[in-house]
């Protein structure tokens, strides 16, 4: 019996992430969240393993068209790459440069309802890749965007780079950053914001647009990247501007804390 | 399928260069296998270009029927191969955890390797709603299949997911190749 519940709760939720619920049941659902933790901790789960399973697809992506398949329908797919006909992503081998942490239930603090109230179900987009995920505090990537300043370059090991390039206070109120990575098979950028005192990923995205900055340059210009992240940052960034450089530092002194 | 059938589809053949990664994906979520994903593709296409486009079809959701229609008669004859030892994963290294209890860390070869374990008709209405972006309605009509059926299709895939990615065999694996360094 409790497992015929737990399936018929896992479609409801599962449809939630989709948008797929009528309206009455979704705004149903949304409260007994807001009330029923262990509730909103299996939506998180189903979520992560959700945005997991799309990174997972999107990668096949990096294997190269077969060639038989491409002179099936001629010489302007044979290019392959050629202008906008077909653009065969060149994504680099995620699982070397990001890790999917998979909160177990009892660890994951997020509170679906500030994550879904009156927001959209993301479908999955065409271009990017996103991370349900919160970045490890021991890992370099999460120095980066913790305690490095805008233009600063913290080593990740293996070549790899991260350069804080933006930061700023998002529209619902909470710090986020944008962080360059490059000396991998292709230049990423990631956007993450703070939750729950925690950095967690929005945004993957690669083949970023625009050069990093080298050490000590302030990157606040240079940010943007591809198409993705500048709807991304569109999304997210509030009224306020990016901060400069002193104001940057001084939210890093006091721990991204947020204003009153 | 009629000659007008093809000569349309002629005339559209950009647009399914521009479907191809779709159409890819697709297959691979049929198959599980990358390379028997590709051949699949390379059949859809020659059965869509060998009898066209039927006039009054979409090409993406008329495409994803062709190849799951090929997929079905494979099935039937038996004649999928099957590779030892290549799953959805394809180079991405594993990541060694050890960074905290609480959480399992799961790379992308994990992640596929539990996708190449769900049954193909979840593993293809995942793909078709959480990687591409279709409702639950256009799912249902390219696969044939009633809403009801796709949504409880999604909600055990992602289920699955969970429970397999939960598993502490990944994090075991990680943790003795950290002994291994």
């Amino acid at each position: 019996m409790t497992d015929v519940r737990e399936d018929r709760e896992d479609e409801l939720l599962s449809a939630y992430l989709d948008g797929e619920l009528p309206r009455a049941e979704a705004e149903e659902l949304t409260r007994r969240l807001a009330r029923e933790p262990a509730l909103s901790e299996r939506l998180e789960e189903l979520r992560t393993m959700n945005r997991a399973a799309v990174a997972g697809f999107r990668a096949f992506d990096e294997r190269p068209m077969p060639k038989r398949v491409l002179e099936l329908l001629g010489e302007n797919a044979a290019e392959g790459t050629a202008g906008n006909v077909v653009r065969f992503r060149q994504l680099p081998r995620l699982g070397e440069f990001f890790r999917l942490p998979v909160a177990l239930a009892a660890s994951i603090a997020l509170v679906a309802g500030l994550w879904l109230g009156g927001l959209p179900a993301r479908r999955g987009a065409p271009d990017d890749v996103a991370y349900a995920s919160r970045i490890a505090e021991s890992s370099a990537l999460h120095a980066a965007f913790d305690r490095a300043a805008s233009g600063e370059v913290i080593e990740l090991g293996g070549d790899r780079h991260a350069t804080p390039l933006l930061t700023f206070l998002s529209d619902g109120g909470g710090w986020c950053r944008q962080v360059r990575i490059t000396g991998g098979p292709a230049p990423a950028d990631a956007l993450a914001c703070r939750r729950h005192g925690q950095w967690q990923m929005e945004l993957v995205t690669f083949g970023a647009a625009t050069p990093a900055p080298g050490a000590g340059a302030y990157g606040q210009a240079s940010a943007g990247g591809t198409p993705a992240m500048r709807a991304a940052l569109d999304r997210l960034m509030g009224r306020e501007p990016p901060l400069g450089r002193a104001e940057e530092a001084d939210v890093i002194g006091r721990e991204w804390q947020v204003p009153p | 399928m009629s000659k007008q059938g093809s000569r349309t589809l002629r005339g559209r053949r950009s647009e399914l260069i521009e479907i191809l990664p779709r159409l890819r994906r697709f297959a691979l979520s049929l198959t599980g296998h990358p390379a028997d994903a590709d051949d699949l593709l390379q059949s859809t296409v020659e059965r869509l270009l060998a009898r066209g486009l039927p006039d009054e079809a979409e090409l993406m959701p008329w495409s994803i029927r062709v190849c799951r229609n090929i997929r079905i008669d494979e099935i039937r004859a038996s004649k999928v191969r099957r590779r030892a030892g290549e799953e959805l994963a394809h180079g991405a290294d594993r990541v060694v955890s050890g960074e905290s209890d609480t959480l399992t860390e799961l790379t992308l070869r994990e992640v596929q390797g539990a996708l190449s374990e769900l049954p193909e008709d979840q593993r293809a209405v995942l793909e078709l709603v959480a990687v591409e972006g279709h409702s639950y309605r256009e799912a249902a009509a390219m696969l044939e299949t009633p809403i009801g059926t796709v949504m409880s299709r999604l909600a055990r895939a992602r289920a699955a997911l969970a429970e397999r990615c939960r598993k502490p065999a990944a994090l075991s694996i990680a943790k003795r190749k950290t002994s291994d360094d």
